[in-house]
């Protein structure tokens, strides 16, 4: 019987696409690669997941899980043709147990609308991708997604106390549980949140929440000078305050944002920083004066604060208008996420700047300061073979950069096929050998997202 | 060749502009119902995109998927790429239409029907289209608005027994001093349906003191725009301009959104050039001339909503004016409904070829007018008036769908 036909029994007619119109639609992702399944199959439970899997076994072809695919590294890219799994129909949000402050969900349900749902409780599910809108759980549990709350409350890993998950031989296991503290046997849950896909599909999380916090500030500090910027980030955490987000814009990113999207910032400004502190209300006014002060000892030209969402908003504003900003001047935006220590801040925007200069790029700094996770958006023309050769360079400097400093490949957007090549840079022959020895011993016939992470 | 061109890259750049961050699955309406790729505007953007590149064939299959968008904007309004999702849609059709000519109907309705009026009137291309866009089934009319209102909701035929325009004199003089000429450009459906409508806006135009000029016209083109046929659109484009032009006006009033967004957006586009008037709707001329005079509903309050249509509120930036002009109406208890500005999945020939979507996008513009409790629907577009009238009746709901200057006596 042909494969398709057998993805029809299992997981009904029509949520099998087979025509190559449809299956181009998911030879994509958030990246700027393209590659083909040869069908597309959207199982509606995790029983349906699991025969689809050892159908696989059986005929060894691959699969490549998807959720939204909006993914930064390609993980959820077919490679080599094969399925396409869209887990997108699988999206029940499943109990909200307040008590234990647990929630339960399916792979398929929407960040956002977690987050919506949980805080209609007052409890707060705190990782808050920039895709949050459409990237669904399953993807943010396979790439370990974070956000700007990162800095104070941790990234997706940090929030999943227990899976079920459907193994690469086609088992439906599951790890972890409701508790907080758990350490009987290996910590699996921790293994495969981040996994990308390559050890296991999720069918089910186990996720914590926490309350709401009840107040929340922002300020919005500009510099005439980018490394007083950076010691201002240094002073913050030394006075003690753990600011919810802390963003910074280099001088490239407010130019843009002033010209192309008529931003009111000072352009000859070197950084802006902007900085949110939540929690109690009496804390977060100690914070906030805490904050501003730091930022004025280190000679920030300006200093404003907001406390009501219309206030906030207007400072957010430039943030948020940088991404559109910069598709203006050239449509393809290539994203890296490489992180050092936050110390090493100033020193990584110094090596950007270099790296900037060096291969005559537009690139622009943008991203999350205070946990050293960096954006440095290099925008392009993917149309532009010689301009892309340069971006490439310019990339495989960076990560070097990042390695360098203390830092790693990427700090949230996963390595995929992309980065690929520039593990063994981060872990060595022995250090990637036992990795790839976990990947053979749980897929012996390398049936989930092969091709990814570890380089070919 | 210089055309050809810049043509291409023009399109290059139209769909270039798309990063695939896929935010338009949070809002795009056709997605939502059908959840998956293709349907979304990332989607039809790659494939158009891989069309140009010579990676896909303009295959049925193809042409299926690409006929899945409401072209309600809803997707370009969210992108923070701005990508013209609706303009690529319209260019994928085109080149369809360049490529594979028409389905033998549609290309008689348009290339017939549109461009004739009078003895063509009720001819067999206008039946096609009026009956697919489901008037046959609109047969009785609610009879719920209260007393003096019971006549504004009108009984829908599959057509108005005389066309409006054999109704109205070519030139109507206000009853003082004329401060305008405006051009009424009546457009299909109030000419043949929604004539109370029409006979309204004629009216309450010439009170507030312009003369009203109705030239002979044609039908506005958007039926055949977004069916992908570009070169019958401009012919009507040109045929109308030169029509009101004739008539000396300074302004030409729709009432109608899709006709509307056709002068202010299309025409433009399309031939390259500015219009040599100003064209608006009538929610935005009344905003800027106010009203004539404010009667209210003469009874209890009624609570009243506004749908917007897309062709208003995205199309031409018209989201205030009507809600004005409604508060403004006393006796009208204004209650905004969850998602006003959604669309209601009429879109011409959308609901032609996707009737169950269509009817499932429009439940949920349904359960938002339920929510609300109001009595009465208002909205500035003869499209949405159809298909939230056709769902409301479905249900047996006791609302009244009408255009905001219907109730305006
Ligand atoms: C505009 C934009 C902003 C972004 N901002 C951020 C940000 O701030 N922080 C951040 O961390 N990321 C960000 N991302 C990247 C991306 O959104 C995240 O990686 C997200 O977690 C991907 O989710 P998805 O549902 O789209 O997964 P996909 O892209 O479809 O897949 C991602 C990976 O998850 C795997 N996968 C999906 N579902 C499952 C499952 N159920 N079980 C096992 N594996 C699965 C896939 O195989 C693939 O390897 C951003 C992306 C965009 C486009
Ligand atoms: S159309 Fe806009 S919102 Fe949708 S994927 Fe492309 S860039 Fe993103
Ligand atoms: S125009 Fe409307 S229907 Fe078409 S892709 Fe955009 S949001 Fe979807």
């Amino acid at each position: 019987m042909p494969l398709i036909t057998q993805l029809g029994r299992i997981a009904g007619e029509h949520n099998v696409f087979s025509s190559r119109e449809e299956r181009f639609c998911y030879s994509y992702d958030g990246t700027f690669h393209f590659h083909l399944p040869d069908v597309v199959v959207k199982p509606q439970n995790a029983e349906q997941v699991a025969r689809i899997i050892k159908l696989a076994n059986d005929n060894g072809t691959p699969v490549f899980p998807r959720g939204a695919g909006t993914g930064l590294s390609g993980g959820s890219l077919p490679v080599r043709g094969g399925i396409a799994m869209v887990l997108i129909d699988m999206d029940c949000i499943l109990e909200i147990d307040a008590a234990n402050q647990v929630a339960v969900v399916e792979p398929g349900v929407i960040t956002g609308q977690l987050q919506a749902a949980v805080e209609e409780q007052g409890l707060f599910y705190p990782p808050d991708p920039g895709s949050l809108e459409v990237c669904t759980i399953g993807g943010n549990i396979a790439e370990c997604a974070g956000g700007p709350r990162g800095v104070k409350y941790g990234v997706t890993r940090d929030y999943v106390l227990g899976l079920e998950l459907v193994t690469p031989t086609g088992d439906l296991i599951h790890t972890g549980g409701k508790t907080i503290k758990n350490v009987t046997g290996y910590d699996l849950t921790r293994l495969i949140v981040g996994s990308e896909g390559t050890l296991g599909i999720v069918t089910k999380a186990l996720l914590r929440l926490i309350p709401q916090p009840k107040a929340i500030k922002t300020v919005l500090a500009v510099f005439d000078d980018l490394l007083q910027a950076s010691e201002a980030i240094l002073n913050v955490f030394h006075s003690g305050v753990t600011p919810a987000t802390m963003e910074i814009m280099d001088a490239e990113a407010i130019k843009c944002v002033v010209e192309q999207a008529g931003a009111r910032l000072p352009v000859d400004s070197e950084a802006i920083l902007l900085i949110e502190v939540d929690g109690r209300p009496a804390a977060v006014e100690e914070e906030v004066t805490a904050v501003a002060e730091a930022c004025l000892r280190y000679q920030a030209r300006s200093v404003e604060t907001a406390g009501t969402p219309e206030e906030r908003n207007r400072l957010w504003q430039a943030r948020r208008a940088v991404s559109p900003a910069l598709v203006k001047l050239k449509p393809t935006k290539i994203s890296e996420d490489a992180t050092v220590p936050r110390a090493q801040v100033p020193a990584m925007i110094r090596r950007l700047q270099q790296i900037r200069e060096k291969y005559d790029l537009k690139l622009v700094i943008f991203g999350h300061a205070g946990d050293g996770n960096l954006h440095p958006n290099i925008i392009a023309d993917e149309r532009d073979a010689g301009e892309m050769t340069r971006v490439e360079a310019a990339v495989g400097e960076i990560f070097q950069a990042a390695l360098e400093l203390g830092g790693t490949l990427s700090g949230e957007h996963g390595i995929g096929m992309m980065k690929a090549p520039y593990m063994q840079a981060e872990f060595g022959t022995r250090g990637l050998a036992y990795m790839r020895r976990i990947k053979r011993s749980l897929d012996p016939n390398n049936i989930l997202n092969p091709g990814k992470i570890f380089p070919e | 060749m210089c055309l050809e061109n810049c043509n291409k890259v023009l399109e290059d750049n139209l769909v270039a502009q798309c990063g695939r961050c896929g935010k338009c699955r949070s809002v795009c309406p056709v997605f939502k119902e059908l959840r998956a790729e293709p349907y979304v505007a990332r989607g039809k953007v790659q494939l158009y995109k891989a069309l140009l590149n010579g990676t896909l064939e303009a295959t049925e299959r193809y042409r299926e998927l690409i006929s899945f968008c409401l072209l309600c904007g809803q997707c370009t309004e969210n992108c923070p790429n701005g990508v013209e999702t609706e303009k690529i849609v319209l260019r994928a059709r085109n080149k369809l239409v360049d490529s594979r000519g028409l389905p033998f109907i549609k290309r008689n309705v348009f290339q017939h029907m549109l461009k004739n009026n009078g003895r063509l009137n009720r001819a067999a291309g206008m039946l096609y289209l009026f009956q697919r866009l489901g008037l046959r089934s609109l047969v009785r009319k609610t009879g719920l608005l209260p007393g003096p209102l019971k006549n504004m909701e009108q009984l829908l035929p599959a057509f108005a027994a005389r066309p409006l325009r054999s109704q109205l004199p070519a030139v109507i003089n206000p009853p003082g001093r004329v401060k305008i000429k405006v051009g009424y450009f009546t457009g299909c459906l109030s000419q043949y349906v929604f004539t109370e409508t029409g006979k309204n806006v004629a009216r309450i135009l010439s009170r507030a003191g312009a003369q009203v000029l109705i030239p002979e016209q044609y039908c506005c083109g958007m039926p055949a725009l977004t069916a992908g046929d570009r070169m019958n659109t401009a012919a009507l484009a040109r045929m109308n301009i030169t029509a009101f032009q004739d008539a000396g006006v300074e302004v030409v009033i729709t009432d109608c959104a899709t006709c509307g967004s056709a002068w202010q957006n299309k025409y433009p586009e399309l031939l390259g050039e500015e219009l040599p008037f100003r064209a608006m709707d009538i929610s935005q001329f009344l905003a800027q001339w106010g009203l004539p005079e404010t009667f209210g509903l003469p009874q209890a309050p009624v609570p009243v909503t506004y749908h917007d249509p897309c062709h208003l509120a995205r199309y031409m930036q018209v989201r205030e004016e009507p809600r004005v002009l409604l508060r403004g109406i006393s006796g009208v208890e204004f209650t905004e409904m969850r998602e006003a500005d959604r669309c209601c999945g009429a879109s011409g020939s959308f609901q032609l070829e996707h009737q169950d979507v269509a009817a499932r996008i429009g439940e949920r513009k349904i359960n938002s007018i339920l929510a609300t409790g109001a009595r009465v629907v208002a909205t500035g577009c003869p499209s949405c008036r159809l298909q939230l009238a056709r769902l409301l009746q479905g249900i047996d709901a006791d609302i009244a769908v009408v255009h905001p200057l219907d109730l305006v006596r």
